[in-house]
């Protein structure tokens, strides 16, 4: 089919506008004639007027409602965040570290009574006040104990074996986190290779450390760490095994 | 060897009594079984000091 024979089927039955319209539109289109041909270029006119009016409506009306998007958008992200914190946390996985794992075990199996007693000793901490600790103070800890120790050079023979010694240690803690400490230890209960394992009834398990202090500290830091080692390995220090520690740890 | 320790805490006061490490699993070749106490500490005294030769009852 003819393209031309398609827009006079179309022209037909389209009804003709009245007079009037087609008045004024040819009114309208010679004006914009004339004013292209009197400027040069396309003439402004009440069609061009127009849509320039509606595109800046429309920019006006974007830049309002971009404002109230973005709050809009922000409660969204923000309820969807509390939605997940609140009923899908993080579970722990196999790809975490051991200790967020045992932590994890450990809490979600722990009972109620302990966690309300951990609760309890946590509120307690956050209420005591804070020790005067800083630069020319040393945070001082006196510890006693037993440990067991054994004959590490025969470890996993059965020439090995194992003791249980008591220590009464003395530490003064500085705030850059060195240190200096004393240790009084004895060994308690010695163990041949034939010997029962630690525990056993008929041996002592340990033997109590002396009352009073573990040992006098020092009158002044030594310089060096080698020096105290060295006076505390002499056979003319204490009589009962004493050793002193600088920068341990 | 593997070791799980226990720290004990004053539930009224937060504050640190004393620990303890138990051996936690059996070793092989080591003659001690799962469970003897490696370790056993009581905390007696911590306090602020002013010197690395100073104990609180002395005037620190």
């Amino acid at each position: 089919m003819n393209e031309l024979d398609v827009v006079r089927g179309i022209g037909v039955d389209t009804p003709d506008p009245d007079e009037a319209t087609t008045s004024a539109a040819r009114a309208r289109l010679l004006a914009a004639i004339r004013g292209e041909a009197t400027t040069g270029g396309p003439a402004v006119t009440d069609m061009t007027v127009d849509l320039d009016a509606r595109r800046k409506a429309r920019q006006a009306r974007r830049r309002r409602l971009l404002p109230a998007g973005a709050a809009i958008a922000a409660v969204l992200a923000t309820a969807l965040v509390a939605q997940l914190l609140l009923h899908d946390p993080t579970p722990v996985t196999r790809e975490q570290d051991s200790d967020t794992r045992v932590a994890g075990d450990v809490l979600a199996s722990a009972e109620p009574a302990a966690v309300k007693v951990l609760t309890t000793a946590a509120a307690a901490a956050a209420r005591a006040p804070e020790p005067a600790f800083g630069p020319g103070r040393y945070w001082y800890v006196r510890e006693r104990g037993t440990r067991v120790g054994g004959n590490d050079d025969q470890f996993r023979t059965p020439k090995s074996f194992y003791f249980r010694t008591s220590y009464d240690n003395e530490t003064w803690w500085a705030p850059d986190g060195k240190l200096r400490g004393c240790e009084a230890a004895r060994p308690s209960a010695a163990r041949g290779s034939s010997a029962p394992p630690i525990g056993t009834p008929g041996l002592p398990t340990a033997v109590p450390s002396s009352p009073g202090r573990g040992c006098t500290p020092p009158t002044r830091v030594p310089a060096r760490p080698w020096q105290a080692a060295a006076a505390s390995a002499s056979p003319s220090a204490q009589p009962r095994r004493r050793r002193c520690r600088v920068g341990r740890c | 060897m593997p070791r799980r320790t226990v720290l004990i805490f004053d539930p009224a006061t937060a504050r640190l009594l004393g620990s303890r490490s138990v051996l936690a699993a059996e070793v092989p070749g080591v003659r001690l079984p799962p469970g003897t106490v490696m370790e056993e500490t009581a905390f007696v005294e911590m306090s602020v000091v002013d010197s690395p030769t100073t104990r609180p009852s002395s005037g620190g």
